[in-house]
């Protein structure tokens, strides 16, 4: 459900492909830029080299026809001697000489600058031989001047300006057509050059491609565990607080209860109190009253007897009399019965008005103190009774010594007459509270009595040589309720019992206080 | 005789029974004095404070209440108090005789102002010895009347 951290490694993969493809980029952009200045600067010389090829052949056309021209008005003007072919040879004289510097100024483009040197020097004598012609003409030496033009070294002179003329050419031709050749090759490999960068740039950006697909895959699905998880988190959280809240609730009620637990004890404690003292009112009566009548039946008695009477009729009223004793005997114990349990009733009914004074008490000095009061029954049952060091704890003095003379009442009580009787008292400090065992090997009490052990007026029913009220456990349980404390039983039927008691623990230190103080007290009492 | 025969003894409980069990036994030790017996805390009152249909008081007698707590109208404690706050009928000695022996109104009884306070004991042997004690009590003890004069004297 989680994505289990292949992220980096595909970030790794992913950022060296953005490098490759930033190398590819860089790449690409360097070579372009490479190859459209190589190109500009190709077609610039390619343009300038075919506009000046094409110059140059028009100027060579034009120097064989401008020369013709030279050379033809030359002869003529020898051959007529008429100045129209001379005047016509000046002016075409310095439009050759122009076409000759042009060409001059182009030529080293070409071809090397001696084949152009030569020329000039050929067309040089030329223009010498026919203007030395002219000279003679004018002077009417024709023959003469005849004779420099048809002279070998004039022909000659020709020649070898024609033939330069016409290698110029060829030189110009081929150089034109090496230079296309070149650039051409040269086309090919920038060509090819920018090609290899373009595959480059279109790998890289294929890789990135993947790489981010893939990410983008991974990404999602991070995306959709992240949502679960938060949707889960939220259904969590949701959960989390409807549970708090349920607990505010749960814990507002048991507040709400405890407090209208606490409100119906105590009306129910005041109806108990009330209920106990009326019915006391017709109790006085009742033994009263039977007393009075117990009274009256003796003085009857004694007036038949000390009266003369039939002597059937003193019988009969004597038979009759003697009823009277049992009757009221039976009146009298059940009213004590009745009294007592009124008093038990009363005495609990007293506990939850009476206020609880908290104080740290000294548990070592109270149960010594509770088992002086008892060691008149100790010494005639023969029971041992050991009592470890106890932690002090927080409570009413008298209300708690109430609780544990109740409960080793109760162990003395119900020993088992056929074995030596033992009690244990220990105790010991656990996280604020404090403990408190007393354990015998009584008779014990039955599992289905352990919780009815601490109900009003019950009495384990097996043992009705005890004699007792029933109230002492209610009373002890009363009392660790309102003290925030509690006991519990444990028993084997036969084995003993354990009660347990717990109890909100005193400062250790009042406790010293406490020891020194009361063991003195002890003392005192002892003595 | 200390409480002279002129001594009325008025008893207030709303038991009968109750009543009739003291007197028998203030019979028994000799107190054969006038006995006024009211049923609530409110008839009492009335006699104590001359108003009403009922009996009432005459000023200059000696006078015992016999209190119970627990009566209908207006109870022991309230009749007690309303006793020992009236600056003449302060002087009544008032011995509380009731059934409850809780320690607590004990107390208070006692903080009000009664005489004495004894618990109608359900063992009748406590019981009679109680009031005969009382008796015997009544037969040397002498009672204050209720005059406002012999209040000033005794004041001084």
């Amino acid at each position: 459900m989680y994505a289990e951290q292949p992220y980096p490694q595909h970030r790794k993969a992913n950022s060296f492909a953005v490098r490759f493809l930033t190398l590819a980029v860089v790449a690409a952009g360097v070579a372009l830029l490479w190859f459209g200045y190589d190109s500009y600067t190709y077609y610039q010389q390619f343009h300038l080299l075919s506009k000046s090829g094409l110059e140059v052949n028009k100027l060579i056309g034009e120097i064989v026809h401008l020369d013709e021209v030279l050379t033809m008005s030359a002869c003529m003007a020898v051959a007529t001697g008429e100045e129209d072919w001379e005047r016509r040879y000046l002016s075409f004289e310095p439009r050759l000489d122009s076409v000759l510097g042009r060409l001059i100024q182009l030529a080293p483009l070409f071809v090397e600058p001696s084949l152009v040197s030569q020329t000039q020097t050929a067309n040089t004598r030329l223009v010498e031989s026919e203007h030395n012609a002219f000279a003679l003409l004018k002077d009417g030496k024709a023959s003469a001047a005849m004779e420099i033009l048809m002279h070998d070294r004039y022909k000659e002179h020709k020649i070898l300006y024609r033939t330069s003329m016409l290698l110029l050419a060829s030189k110009l031709d081929a150089a034109v057509t090496e230079m296309l050749e070149t650039s051409r090759q040269n086309v090919f490999v920038r060509a090819s050059l920018v090609l290899a960068v373009l595959l480059f740039l279109l790998l890289s950006w294929l890789a990135i491609f993947r790489n981010s697909r893939k990410e983008q895959h991974l990404l999602r699905r991070n995306n959709l565990a992240l949502q679960e998880m938060a949707a889960e988190l939220k259904k969590r959280s949701e959960e989390l607080a409807s549970e708090v809240e349920q607990r505010e609730r749960s814990e507002s009620m048991f507040r709400r209860m405890t407090a209208s637990r606490e409100r119906k004890n105590k009306e129910l404690e005041l109806q108990l109190h009330i209920a106990s003292h009326n019915l006391r009112s017709p109790l006085v009566n009742i033994i009263g009253f039977g007393r009075e009548l117990e009274l009256t039946c003796s003085k009857i008695s004694n007036l038949i007897d000390n009266t003369e009477v039939n002597k059937e009729f003193r019988s009969e009223c004597n038979a009759t009399l003697k009823d009277v004793p049992t009757a009221l005997s039976y009146i009298q114990s059940s009213t004590a019965k009745m009294n007592q349990i009124l008093d038990g009733l009363l005495r609990l009914s007293r506990l939850g008005r009476n206020p609880i004074v908290k104080e740290s008490l000294n548990m070592n000095a109270m149960i010594r103190e509770i088992l002086l009061g008892m060691q008149y029954r100790i010494n005639l049952q023969g029971v041992c009774v050991e009592v470890s060091d106890l932690p002090s704890c927080l409570g009413d003095a008298v209300q708690i010594n109430q609780v544990f003379s109740n409960v080793l009442d109760n162990a003395l009580k119900y020993l088992d007459p056929d074995r030596p009787g033992l009690i244990r008292v220990s105790g010991e400090r656990r996280k604020g509270t404090a403990y408190f065992t007393i354990s015998d090997n009584g008779i014990g009490i039955s599992p289905e009595d352990r919780e009815k052990i601490f109900t009003i007026f019950h009495r384990v029913a097996s043992e009705s040589r005890v004699s007792g009220e029933g109230l002492g456990l209610t009373i002890v349980r009363r009392i660790l309720d309102r003290h925030e404390g509690d006991i519990e039983v444990r028993s084997n039927e036969g084995g003993g019992s354990v009660f347990a008691i717990s109890l909100p623990a005193a400062d250790e230190l009042d406790r010293e206080e406490f020891v020194s103080e009361s063991e003195t007290m002890l003392e005192l009492a002892v003595n | 005789m200390g409480a002279g025969v002129d001594l009325t003894i008025l008893i207030a409980d709303d038991d009968e029974g109750h009543v009739y069990l003291v007197r028998r036994n203030l019979e028994r030790v000799g107190i054969t004095n006038d006995f006024l017996h009211f049923t609530n805390g409110e008839a009492l009152l009335d006699f104590l404070y001359m108003r009403g249909d009922g009996p009432h008081r005459e000023a200059g007698r000696p006078y015992l209440l016999l209190l119970d707590i627990r009566m209908p109208r207006v109870d022991g404690i309230e009749v007690l108090r309303t006793i020992k706050q009236d600056p003449t009928l302060k002087l009544l000695p008032v011995i509380m005789l009731t059934t409850t022996d809780s320690p607590g109104e004990i107390a208070l009884c006692h903080e009000l102002g009664c005489s004495s306070y004894l618990t109608k004991s359900v063992n009748y042997e406590e019981f009679v010895d109680k009031i005969h004690n009382l008796g015997l009590f009544l037969r040397i003890a002498h009672m204050p009347t209720l005059q406002e004069d012999d209040l000033r004297s005794l004041e001084v």
